[in-house]
């Protein structure tokens, strides 16, 4: 078994996008859109004592991914490796996933109309190949590996190097992509980049809450009926409905 | 109203105490109360909607919003091998649904949707509301009451068609929007949710349809109507009186015609004759004359030959057909047979094709060797008539024959409708001979590789196949319908 | 191909096929065989030009297409790693709007009505008006304005034609001032990729440079790898720029004073004693002039100048005097800002030197010369006329391999020192790279034959008697081209991965093709680019099919002064033989021998400097028609003070207007409004406001930069245009007009 994640350096990453680019080239990401994005926090404070710093984020393929269980049709799930990955055979199209997930790390393809998102290139991966956007990082400020190797370069910039997982005292759901930084970095974009609520869309909750309540009742009462009905049936022998 | 009652006083407005015999005579009558394009089409829906229901709970898998427990989900993966293809069924299925209903939309529209869903179908009367209540009171045993009568589908049936006549469509079009991503994720949310909503209400009715079809006494009749198309007249009179009245009306109105039009012929004033005789007998027996077909009394001479020995031999000395539930079981079992002994299914069209391939490969052997597709079959080794299903063709041919021949039905003839030409009907058959041999390849097997072997094994393709078959048959008879009546 | 690379995960994939799970990892199950596992792929090494930095590429091939873009691990400089651009490389490609075929103008230049010819007709057109031109005007009437290795075939049958008149924006456009200034300097200029040894470097200092913005994938990849190692970092930018960011000094500069500071810094260098001395004493001449020269200089007389306090200047002075020698000291690329460029570049080259980094490790290292094989040709007709752009003349530093674009259009409009009536334009893009477009129209008005070779229906296309479509860099071979800045020189060549498409054709065949028709054949005495490959690296003891399999080859370097051998030619090739503090060659043209601060001009109130840059996923304005980067930035914004846009109640997101004191306004862009730049400065990426409605995705998207630029300040000392003394003013919606 595997436990992969990556470590982003924010020290050295230089915004040069050329991540976002691979990635989009490598799965045909349709344009406006990416898996993996670069941001920056915008430039904070006031002329001349201005900071700011960058930003990566992709899916995290957390250890309790908030967008596996509200999937409808089990297209989103979690890996033995611990990769969320998407059967784009089974999707909808649906969009709960992308309410759920709390970085945003999910969209919608507009050419297919099915959710799209970073699976650490898992084709690539297949093929023993990194993902392509560690193998193009021109920073070398993406690693990817294997948590439970603990020869592997991620294990050392995790539980060595102290790389951090973004994420609060309420939404924590275990993101396995952790960034290294500058303090003021990471405070910086802990500020910025936080995890958010996962969000459940009103038809969801009309769904679980009253439609689902609504059908169960409205079956249970038919079966219950008939079930009274076939013993009335049953103790008054069938003689006296037959002609 | 008036008039009619004035114009046929034999057949009472309401229904009347029948004496034992009249109710005896009745009870062996059969009258016709669907066509056979509705039999079909209800045994379809109905298998239609059993695959859904029981695909579509397996494919919400969402603890949040699944209904089917665990285990039976991963049953039914299982089942299909893969999750995606449980979903491709499913919308197979459905597509093939939307598809034949489509048709029937179209082609039956003023018919049946306008006209006869409407009236017959959904529309409730006073007397429709009183049965809703005798009826809850009676199944309760809190009233004796008589239930009011009814019309060719009673208050319940009405009910839920109307339910269904108005949910249908949503699951139809929800469906198209979660298959073919219409609209943006807001809009397919609501559509899975809408989807689920409409299933579910018409399951809840559904219970009670198929409970009162197939578990409750009374309504048995009914059920067998369903597989024959008729009920008996006892039946028609208790539970649908206005039905059984338009009928009789119905059936009356011709006889006079016809009498009239004897009369008239014959010179001779006998109508006046029917009016006054014994209604019912007199009836029964125009009736069969008139309106239903005589039991078909073919070779009656032959019956003790065929009728001697064990079944086994009774069965295969035999003139007539096997019935169909016989013969499926039948060849099910051969299907099984086959898989067990040879490893593979039943098959017929790859046979021509190896047979055409052996012939190219013997008359232009370099040629064929190039062609991406025969050189397929001549690039094995060995001979492309080595191979199971050019044997088992054979066999079919041979025991085809003796079958025809324990039988008594060997005969050389052409089997056509009584309408058309012999000629037509061998350009028909060619027609139709190159148009499945093609459609046979596009598809890589024909009714009997993909869809009897490829669906006993559950293969999603062959699935959507034989809805395609089913759904194209449909189209297709309607077409030629001419040609074979 | 990096066997090691592909091998990095296989034993973990492997492992996970064990797991037995109902569904398995994504991770696991069979390897699919190709890029999207549907056909196999096959793979070409060669090297991209979504700019010049050429970096190693491996591209995958599908059924005749090219589907993907990686970075060659072999590749001695880039070793696998690729930029946005580079990765983008399939976007242009297989760009729609392509040139497809050969086309002569019907309509008025500007107009875009061309009719489709053969490349018979065109070729033959062209060859036609060359000789008239010739006839009539002498040979050097036509001038040639090529960019990058691919023109190369076409600028040897310029020279054979008989034309010294070539220049490319390269030089007067970019970076010719620290070529001239580092060259005064240390006897030679810096050249491409810039030799900064980020590699083993404790301090860099960038003046303007914006990496991280400004994409070169392995200065990238050294410059991060530097900051992962702790090397501090001083970026002196009006802008917050990424770099900035990123820096343990941030010296927001008041534009235009950059050479305040560098004196200040040398003040303290010299002053505080922290210089390097051995490597002064020992390398340099001119160190008591320059000492005498700065002794007043302080930090505090420069604070007032550059508005950075003095405690701040003297601080990163001493930061460097601490990490010297191994301080890189970037040169800048683009240094054409404010006509006193040459001498800021000089300033640049003195601050490096008293630090004792130039040929030293993590400073800037040296070039390792290697030589390819020689072609022969007829030798090249001498010009007795000269040329016409002042190079070498009017601007008496300027580079004559490269030219001054500038002196040709001037030349072109005056008709002085003699007519320009031909231009061929190859590969450049002649109304956005240089500034002063009108004139630049005006030029072009006067031309008898405007030939332009591109792969893109560039604005400057619609205004061409004859359009020739070349192909992309993924579908041709080119020149292969030596670098020697690397720390390990190397060859590399570009091979064609798929075949042209339309009947766009690559250069090579271009130039034999026109060769064939002036008669010039044999100035191009090859046949095939596999045999003009074999004539050049064969001396070299490569094997061409070796290379190809690669991409390049590397040879061992010399890169510090430690290691220099005499083969490699004298130490520091100035006039005096040492690194010439004081510039004695400089003083003998009439230049200040030692750079001077000469004070600039402040934009009234309510305007703004214009300053302009790069976005790390577009090169220039080659690329914004590039569907994938079009998709990750589609048009430019205005950046502007927070407190200055509050001044002018302008809000952050809104569009407006951008005007110069000429009065020439941009299409409507969309103002950021940030605390990350002085107030006195707007700022704005290059390359957006395409005008040639035939880029349908670029079209009028973005403001152009280039469009403000109608006042320039040229360097005396060697033609080049400072183009960052044009003051803009901001008009909202309903002012402009």
């Amino acid at each position: 078994m595997a436990r992969y994640a990556m470590v982003i350096d924010l020290k050295k990453c230089v915004a040069c996008h050329a991540c976002t680019v691979a990635c989009n080239v490598e799965w045909n990401v349709p344009p406006g859109f990416a898996r993996t994005k670069v941001a920056s926090t915008g430039a904070i404070g006031k002329f001349p004592n201005v900071m700011e710093s960058v930003f990566v984020s992709q899916c995290n393929h957390c250890d309790d991914p908030p967008c596996v269980k509200p999937c409808p049709t089990g297209a989103t799930f979690q890996g033995t490796d611990g990769i969320v990955a998407v059967d784009k055979d089974l999707c909808i199209g649906c969009g709960f996933c992308v309410e759920a997930c709390p970085y945003d790390a999910r969209h919608i393809d507009p050419v297919t109309n099915k959710v799209d998102k970073c699976d650490f290139c898992s084709a690539r991966l297949q093929r023993g190949e990194l993902p392509a956007c560690v193998e193009t990082c021109t920073a070398h400020a993406k690693f990817f590996g294997d948590l439970e190797d603990r020869s592997s370069e991620v294990f050392r910039l995790v539980y060595d190097r102290g790389a951090k997982r973004l994420e609060t005292d309420e939404v924590a759901v275990g993101p396995n992509v952790y960034y290294l930084g500058t303090e003021q970095q990471l405070e910086l974009v802990a500020a910025r980049f936080a995890p958010r609520e996962p969000r459940m869309p009103k038809a969801g909750d009309w769904w679980s809450k009253v439609v689902k309540p609504l059908v169960f009742a409205a079956v249970g009462a038919t079966f219950l009926g008939q079930a009274v009905a076939f013993f009335y049936q049953l103790w008054h022998g069938e003689e006296q409905f037959e002609d | 109203m008036a008039t009619e009652t004035a114009k046929f006083p034999e057949i009472p407005e309401k229904p009347v105490p029948l004496s034992p015999q009249q109710a005896e005579a009745m009870a062996q009558k059969q009258i016709k109360k669907h066509h056979v394009a509705i039999i079909l089409l209800h045994w379809f829906n109905a298998t239609v909607w059993f695959l859904e229901v029981a695909t579509g709970a397996a494919l919400i898998s969402s603890p949040e919003f699944r209904f089917a427990p665990e285990w039976y989900i991963r049953m039914v993966e299982t089942l299909f091998g893969t999750r995606s293809n449980l979903l491709h069924f499913h919308i197979a299925v459905g597509l093939a649904w939307i598809f034949v209903f489509a048709i029937y939309g179209t082609f039956g529209f003023r018919t049946y949707l306008l006209r006869q869903v409407y009236r017959k179908e959904i529309a409730l009367d006073r007397d429709d509301i009183r049965w809703l209540m005798v009826r809850a009171l009676r199944l309760l045993g809190r009233s004796d009451e008589p239930l009011p009568p009814q019309s060719n589908y009673n208050a319940g049936q009405k009910l839920f068609a109307l339910a269904v006549y108005s949910l249908v469509p949503v699951i139809m079009i929800t469906g198209l929007m979660m298959t073919f991503h219409w609209g943006s994720p807001e809009w397919i949310r609501a559509a899975i949710v809408a989807h689920f909503t409409a299933v579910g209400l018409i399951v809840s009715g559904l219970m009670v349809h198929v409970y009162m079809a197939a578990v409750f006494p009374e309504e048995k009749p009914a059920f067998f109507s369903m597989f024959t198309g008729k009920v008996n007249e006892l039946f028609a009179y208790r539970h649908h009186f206005k039905w059984w009245r338009e009928y009789k009306l119905e059936e009356l109105k011709w006889r006079r015609k016809l009498e009239l039009a004897w009369a008239r012929t014959n010179g001779e004033a006998g109508a006046g004759a029917t009016a006054t005789g014994d209604e019912m007998a007199t009836s029964e027996e125009r009736n069969t004359t008139f309106t239903e077909p005589t039991e078909p009394l073919a070779s009656a001479q032959e019956r003790p030959a065929a009728e001697r020995g064990s079944w086994l031999r009774r069965a295969l000395r035999s003139p007539n057909d096997w019935p169909p539930y016989a013969a499926g079981f039948g060849l099910g079992l051969t299907l099984l047979a086959s898989f067990i002994l040879m490893g593979e299914g039943l098959g017929a069209s790859s046979a021509f094709v190896r047979w055409t391939a052996a012939l190219l490969g013997a008359v232009a052997p370099e040629q064929a060797a190039a062609s991406p597709f025969w050189g397929r079959y001549l690039g094995e080794g060995q001979s492309p008539l080595v191979n199971f299903v050019v044997f088992e063709v054979i066999g079919v041919m041979i025991g085809g024959f003796v079958s025809g021949w324990l039988g008594g039905r060997l005969k050389v003839m052409v089997e056509k409708g009584p309408r058309i030409s012999n000629r037509r009907r061998y350009a028909l058959a060619f027609t139709g001979g190159m148009l499945s041999a093609i459609g046979a390849r596009f598809a890589r097997g024909c009714t009997s590789g993909q869809a009897l072997s490829g669906g006993a094994v559950l293969a999603a393709g062959s699935w959507i196949f034989m809805m395609a078959v089913f759904a194209a048959g449909f189209a297709g008879a309607y077409l030629l319908r001419r040609d074979w009546t | 191909m990096g066997g090691t690379r592909r091998d990095f995960l296989r034993s973990a994939a492997v492992a996970g096929t064990m797991a037995g799970a109902a569904r398995g990892a994504p991770g696991e199950g069979p390897a699919p065989p190709g890029h999207h596992g549907v056909t196999p792929v096959h793979t070409i090494a060669s090297n991209c030009e979504m700019c010049f930095w050429r970096c190693g590429i491996l591209a995958e091939v599908e059924n005749g297409k090219v589907v993907r873009i990686e970075g060659n691990p072999d590749h001695p400089l880039t070793k696998g790693r690729l930029c946005a651009r580079g990765n983008a490389g399939i976007g242009l490609t297989y760009d729609p709007d392509r040139l497809k075929y050969p086309m002569l103008r019907t309509g008025a230049r500007g107009e875009g009505k061309f009719r489709r010819v053969s490349w018979e007709t065109a070729l033959d057109y062209l060859a036609e008006r060359l000789q008239e031109i010739k006839a009539k005007h002498g040979p050097e009437a036509v001038a040639f304005f090529p960019h990058g290795v691919a023109s190369a075939f076409f600028r040897i049958v310029m020279e054979a034609y008989g034309t010294p008149n070539h220049a490319e924006p390269a030089f007067a456009q970019c970076r010719g001032p620290r070529e001239v200034g580092y060259a005064l300097t240390f006897g030679q200029g810096l050249g491409s990729p810039e030799p900064v040894d980020f590699d083993e470097t404790r301090l860099i200092v960038l003046i303007g440079t914006h990496i991280g913005e400004n994409v070169f994938t392995s200065q990238i990849t050294q410059f991060a790898g530097a900051l992962g190692r702790g090397a501090k970092l001083i970026v002196v930018d009006p802008r917050l720029s990424t770099a900035a960011a990123k820096a343990d000094w941030w010296l927001p500069i008041r534009p235009g004073t950059d050479i305040a500071l560098l004196l200040a810094w040398m003040n303290v260098l010299i002053s505080d004693g922290a210089y390097d001395r051995d490597y002064i004493r020992r390398y340099a001449t001119g160190f008591d002039r320059l000492a005498r020269h700065v002794q007043g200089l302080t930090p505090e007389w420069a604070e007032p100048i550059t508005e950075i306090p003095a405690a701040k200047i003297r601080a990163t002075a001493r930061a460097m005097a601490e990490a010297k020698p191994a301080v890189a000291l970037h040169p800048g690329r683009h240094v054409t800002w404010y006509g006193d460029d040459s001498q800021r570049a000089r300033a640049m080259a003195i601050v490096t030197a008293l630090l004792g980094a130039w040929g030293r490790k993590g400073g800037i290292f040296l070039p390792t010369p290697i030589s390819t094989g020689k072609i022969p040709t007829p030798p090249m007709p001498e010009s007795e006329r000269g040329r016409a752009d002042g190079a070498g003349d009017k601007y008496p530093f300027a580079s004559e391999e490269q030219g001054v674009t500038n002196g040709l259009i001037d030349a072109t409009l005056t008709g002085q020192p003699y007519p320009i009536k031909g231009w061929i334009v190859y590969g450049q893009n002649v109304l956005e790279s240089i500034p002063q477009r009108e004139k630049t129209l005006q030029a072009i008005d006067k031309l008898d034959l405007l030939a332009v070779v591109d792969v893109l229906p560039v604005e400057q296309t619609l205004y061409a008697d004859l359009v020739l479509p070349e192909a992309t860099y993924l579908e041709r071979y080119d020149m292969p081209h030596v670098v020697v800045t690397a720390k390990e020189p190397f060859l590399a060549v570009r091979f064609p991965a798929v075949k042209p498409m339309y009947e766009s054709r690559p250069g090579w065949w271009i130039a034999k093709e026109l060769a064939k028709r002036l008669g010039l054949k044999a100035y191009l005495p090859w046949e095939t680019p596999e045999e003009h490959l074999e004539m050049l690296v064969k001396p070299l003891g490569v094997n061409p099919a070796a290379l190809r399999a690669r991409g390049a080859v590397k040879f061992p370097g010399r890169p510090y002064l430690e290691n220099r051998r005499p083969e490699d030619g004298p130490l520091f090739p100035t006039p005096s033989g040492k690194i010439e503090l004081y510039s004695t060659l400089a003083e003998e043209y009439g230049f200040d021998p030692l750079p001077r601060y000469t004070p600039v001009e402040d934009p009234p109130p309510g305007w703004f400097r214009l300053i302009y840059g790069r976005a790390p996923v577009h090169s220039f304005a080659r690329s914004e028609n590039n569907a994938i980067l079009d998709g990750l930035m589609d048009e430019n914004e205005v950046w502007v003070n927070d407190e200055a846009a509050r001044a002018l109640s302008l809000a952050d997101g809104q569009m407006v207007v951008l005007e110069n004191s000429d009065g020439v306004q941009t299409n409507a862009v969309r103002l950021r409004v940030t605390p990350g730049i002085r107030p006195d400065c707007a700022y704005m990426v290059h390359g957006f406001g395409h005008r040639s409605p035939k880029l349908h995705l670029a079209y009028g998207k973005g403001a152009s930069d280039a469009g403000l630029m109608t006042r320039v300040k040229i360097d005396p000392m060697m033609g080049g245009t400072g183009m960052r003394v044009n003051f803009v003013r901001l008009l909202s919606g309903e002012e402009a007009g």
